[in-house]
């Protein structure tokens, strides 16, 4: 779409300080975080700090030794539901699309009714179901539900759809069965779909709040998020502390997405995987 | 689609990154003393009362060689306490909690906690006699005993010593003036003012804050002798009283001496420093002010309405055994243990601002000369708890809730007199939809 | 439960031939890590939850639930904190929908134009939408500080008074949108910026040749074109803002004046603060038709509007 300069020169200011609006919380942020408590709460607020710049915040921070703690779970359960969602998914999806099986049709019908379904409503009997199967307060309490993940079957059965059958076709007239097909012919071909759903079911158990927030009282159990809202350490004066914590807590999928942009954003864009 | 530019981060940075969380998760535990169990005490003390809390509970762990205490602090209020009972309906509830006299009754009745074996307390010198009589009578439920009061802490009145003596305020002992009156108040602040050139005197921190509103209300409307009833079919209360104080509120953060939208955090730093020469603040922001170094003096919130009753805001936080059930009986028996020691260490804790309970440490001459503690240390005789019921108490949804109606009150959105109404209205609703046990 | 959800019409349709490999019970065996889950976490609950609705279940008590029938619905449908919250919804879902629409679109527009600087761009937008919801408030609570906050300085800077956002029940609806606007820009950015990189400028040059503007060339080329893109994020957020939980209950716990209490926030704060679970369950059930009626209103209407 061609312009004039005057056009493209004005653009360029709108998007500039569109995409500064964008940036200013999370730069306030860190500002905040690099000053002494005394000057992130000095009135009237200035952006450089009386006393100069310090890292102390963030040493108070690690002593504390909560943060590295909840970064581990985090890790452990978005890597657990990753590894387990994606094991269901794709033998789940290849069935669909490849296999016939009795009820094949009524249980593919549930599975896609069920994506309408928003789960954060059944809170409450999972609740009830976790105190029933003793889980609360566990790993798996927190991971099992959720590695339930319809719309990844979905889509990795589409993705599958999509593959042409010659290859397995030439491979079953040579004797192989089905698994070592999903294995040694499917599979491979899928890793692009493979990599989006992992990198986005990784993102959202990493940064789930809710249902880990209610099936975890034990801190250290806590995931990130959990972590950073429920367990305190200071009512009054800890902006700078609280910034920090905030800023840390941002830090490993902003990684993740600097290592993973292509297929971050090829998932969104082709399949609109990830909306919340 | 077009190119996304290519900015991939090296493989090596980020297993750099990796190792070195990893190795930082590995600092944060404490190295194990062997054979040692572990006793999981869980509260929502902060700021100020979590540092003395801390050295308390570290020297009561050090006593115990056969033991290590952690403490979990959770977010003040609902978080702690709907956390709290989620964990003891879980069944796998801390070995150790705290939760204020003022939730007792919701929290007993429901199961959700173990009561306290009375010869189990005796053997560790802890029992009936050493506590106050009121603190050991609200700690019955259905005749068990279910909480242990560490202490007894009020709503007072600190002020800045070395602005007050400069505006010509103190007198041969050091006090303030006789306040009698809103007025004799609203004077004290413009002396600040006019002093320190700044634009308030007074600091009162309640913007979004159920808690601090709660507090200075409950502190004026005692004062003119008046209770709420919650337990009964409706909600009975003292318009007059309600009415009188939220407008002595209302008149205080008027912004002539105070401001009109000062949050808890904002209140305490416009004391700390030296904004403002007086704050409305519980008794436990002393640490903080302490370490701050400020020329401290405190004072009972004074009656203001001529009724010449004594009385004050006042809350006790007390241990308690969250439900377990299948309680490991040799770590149950650490937690007693470790409830004797902490109380009979409460001296720091006094020091933290509050008034002990345990009166083995509160008849002692070092408690006797701690200051400006000394000053409002009368407030424990007169302390008026929170009225009781399974939906109130600190950090409610009831506080909560009072603090919405009346904080449109204060600044104006509302007249007084809608606020209050509107305010007894939803007290009925809690009380009808209040679990029926 | 995973935060993804599914597109329709995102995804090219796959070829129609089916053969499909008989000798059918191996196929279960592929199905069934994924139902057994599925059936525990997902329809036990379902199931499970009716059955409590129609209890008094108290989150405490050890005792047996006592069956007490429809009561709880009937509390539900006469309670006025159901409908208040149920409103606070809706009025969360259009505040945050119609700028989550128009500007991921201006963005992207802009950003489509090729100036330089991509990367930047790109990376601004979306960034917000990696965060963790824990993050994003912390992040706004402070800017939204009356006293200290970066929001009301710049008010103050330019002369203005500031508000007092979060803490005042006029504004703390809005507040919390502007938040979650932010927070989820990039998602509706990224789609549309994937729709409009996928029209061929040979679209754009024949309309030029035609003698169109610019404007004109945006409002009867791109903009149609874009229809399904936004019909899709229309719906997806919808979806999303019925059930918004996380921001509320961290930026003001429902507050001020449950002015910002959102209908999933009351059934936590009745199951878990309340301990009445049964209750909770109703609730949520009531919710729960709700949205069915309105998901199954979505989907005739875009089936309808497919035909068209």
């Amino acid at each position: 779409m061609k312009s004039t300069t005057a056009g493209r020169v004005m653009a360029f200011v709108v998007l500039a300080l569109f995409s500064l609006l964008m940036l200013a919380p999370f730069l306030w942020a860190v500002n905040t975080s690099l000053k002494s408590e005394a000057d992130a709460s000095a009135s009237p607020v200035t952006i450089l700090p009386a006393g100069g710049y310090t890292w102390e915040i963030y040493a108070n921070v690690f002593k504390m030794g909560n943060i590295p703690t909840w970064m581990v779970n985090s890790l452990i359960v978005a890597t657990g539901v990753t590894l387990i969602t994606l094991v269901i998914s794709t033998l789940a999806g290849y069935a669909f699309s490849r296999l016939d099986f009795v009820g094949r049709k009524p249980l593919l019908a549930l599975t896609v009714a069920s994506i309408m379904v928003p789960g954060t409503i059944f809170i409450v009997p999972l609740f009830d179901e976790m105190l029933a199967f003793d889980m609360v307060d566990t790993y798996w309490g927190i991971i099992l539900p959720q590695v339930v993940a319809p719309v990844m079957v979905f889509i990795l059965k589409r993705f599958f759809d999509s593959i042409p059958r010659e290859l397995e076709d030439a491979a079953r007239v040579d004797g192989a069965n089905s698994f070592r097909i999903f294995l040694r012919i499917v599979l491979p071909l899928s890793r692009p779909i493979i990599a989006a759903v992992a990198i986005f079911t990784f993102v959202g158990a990493w940064n789930n709040f809710l249902w880990p927030f209610i099936v975890t009282n034990d801190p250290n159990l806590m995931t990130l998020p959990v972590g950073l809202q429920t367990v305190t350490n200071g009512y009054g004066v800890v902006f700078a502390q609280l910034m920090a914590g905030a800023v840390l807590a941002a830090l490993p999928l902003i990684l993740v997405f600097l290592f993973f942009q292509r297929q971050i954003i090829k998932g969104i864009a082709t399949t609109g995987l990830g909306g919340q | 689609m077009s190119e996304w530019p290519n900015t991939r981060l090296s493989r090596r940075r980020v297993l750099q990154v990796a190792g070195l969380s990893a190795f930082l998760a590995g600092c944060g535990a404490a190295p194990d003393r062997p054979d040692a169990k572990e006793i999981a005490f869980w509260h929502l003390l902060t700021g100020g009362d979590g540092e003395r809390m801390n050295a308390i509970v570290t020297k009561a762990d050090t006593e115990m060689p056969q033991a290590r205490i952690k403490q979990v602090v959770l977010a003040w209020g609902a978080p702690y306490y709907t956390k709290l009972a989620m964990s003891a309906a879980g069944g796998r509830a801390p070995d150790l909690g705290i939760v204020h006299m003022s939730r007792l009754a919701g929290y007993a009745p429901g199961g959700l906690l173990d009561p306290w074996d009375l010869n189990r307390l005796a053997r560790y010198g802890v029992s009936e006699s050493t506590f106050t009589a009121p603190a050991w009578k609200s700690s019955i439920v259905n005749g068990k005993t279910y909480a242990l009061a560490l202490d007894s802490h009020a709503f007072v009145a600190f002020f800045n010593t070395d602005l007050a003596g400069k505006a010509g305020l103190l007198d041969s002992a050091g006090k303030l003036p006789e306040i009698k009156s809103l007025d004799d108040m609203k004077r004290l602040g413009t002396e600040f003012k006019k002093l320190t050139g700044k634009q308030y005197g007074l600091a009162y921190g309640f913007l979004g804050d159920g808690g601090q509103l709660w507090r200075l209300f409950w502190t004026f409307y005692s004062q003119h002798g008046a209770t709420f009833d919650l337990q009964g079919e409706k909600f009975t209360y003292d318009a007059e009283a309600f009415g009188e104080s939220v407008e002595t509120m209302r008149k205080l953060v008027d912004g002539e001496v105070a401001s009109t939208s000062a949050e808890y955090a904002t209140a305490s730093s416009a004391f700390l420093n030296g904004d403002v020469g007086l704050v409305f603040s519980g008794v436990w922001e002393l640490p903080q002010y302490q370490e701050a170094k400020l020329p401290l003096g405190a004072l009972p919130i004074p009656n203001m309405f001529g009724t010449g009753i004594d009385a004050t805001w006042g809350d006790s936080h007390t241990f308690v055994l969250p439900h377990q059930s299948n309680p490991d009986e040799s770590r149950r028996e650490l937690a007693y243990e470790a409830v004797s020691r902490i109380l009979k260490n409460s001296l720091s804790w006094g020091e933290a601002g509050h008034t002990p309970a345990f009166q083995p440490v509160v008849n002692t001459p070092e408690f006797k000369a701690l200051r400006p503690n000394n000053d409002y240390a009368i407030t424990a005789t007169y302390l008026h708890y929170d009225p009781p019921s399974s939906f109130s108490g600190s950090g409610s949804n009831f506080m909560t809730q009072f603090g919405s109606v009346i904080q449109n009150a204060l600044i104006g959105q509302t007249s007084v007199q809608d606020a209050v109404s509107d305010f007894a209205e939803r007290v009925n609703v809690l009380i009808s939809k209040a679990v029926k046990r | 439960m995973t935060s993804a959800t599914l597109t329709k019409g995102a995804v090219t349709e796959a070829p129609k031939t089916r053969t499909r490999v008989r000798g059918g019970r191996i196929g279960l065996l592929y199905v069934l890590p994924f139902f057994v889950s599925f059936a525990l976490f997902l329809l036990w609950p379902t199931v499970y939850g009716i059955w409590m609705s129609f209890t008094d279940r108290d989150l405490a008590a050890g005792t047996e639930p006592k069956m007490v029938g429809l009561a709880n619905y009937a509390e539900a449908l006469t309670d006025p904190m159901v409908w208040t919250t149920f409103g606070n919804t809706l009025l969360f879902t259009v505040l945050t929908t119609i700028p989550l629409v128009v500007l991921a679109l201006v963005a992207a527009l802009l950003v489509n134009m090729g100036l330089p600087g991509q990367w930047v761009w790109r990376m601004s937008f979306f960034l917000p939408y990696l965060l963790a919801s824990t993050v994003v408030s912390l992040f706004w609570k402070w800017l939204y500080n009356p006293e200290l906050g970066l929001i009301n300085a710049v008010f103050g800077f330019f002369g203005a008074e500031g508000e007092k956002w979060l803490q005042d029940p006029d504004t703390a609806m809005a507040a919390i949108a502007i938040t979650t606007t932010w927070w989820t820009l990039g998602f509706n950015f990224l789609l549309y910026l994937a729709a409009l990189q996928n029209i061929p400028s040979t679209v754009y040059e024949a309309a030029s040749i035609d003698g169109a503007g610019k404007w004109r060339q945006l409002f009867s080329i791109t903009l149609p074109l874009l229809r399904n893109t936004t019909m899709l994020i229309l719906v997806l957020q919808v979806l999303a803002s019925l059930k918004v939980f996380d921001q509320i209950y961290q930026m003001t716990s429902g507050g001020p004046d449950d002015s910002t209490r959102s209908i999933l926030m009351y059934v936590f704060d009745s199951g878990f603060t309340g301990y009445r679970l049964g209750y909770a369950s109703a609730i949520s059930y009531v919710f729960f038709a709700i949205i069915l009626v309105l998901s199954l209103l979505q989907l005739r209407f875009a089936r309808r509007s497919d035909h068209s």
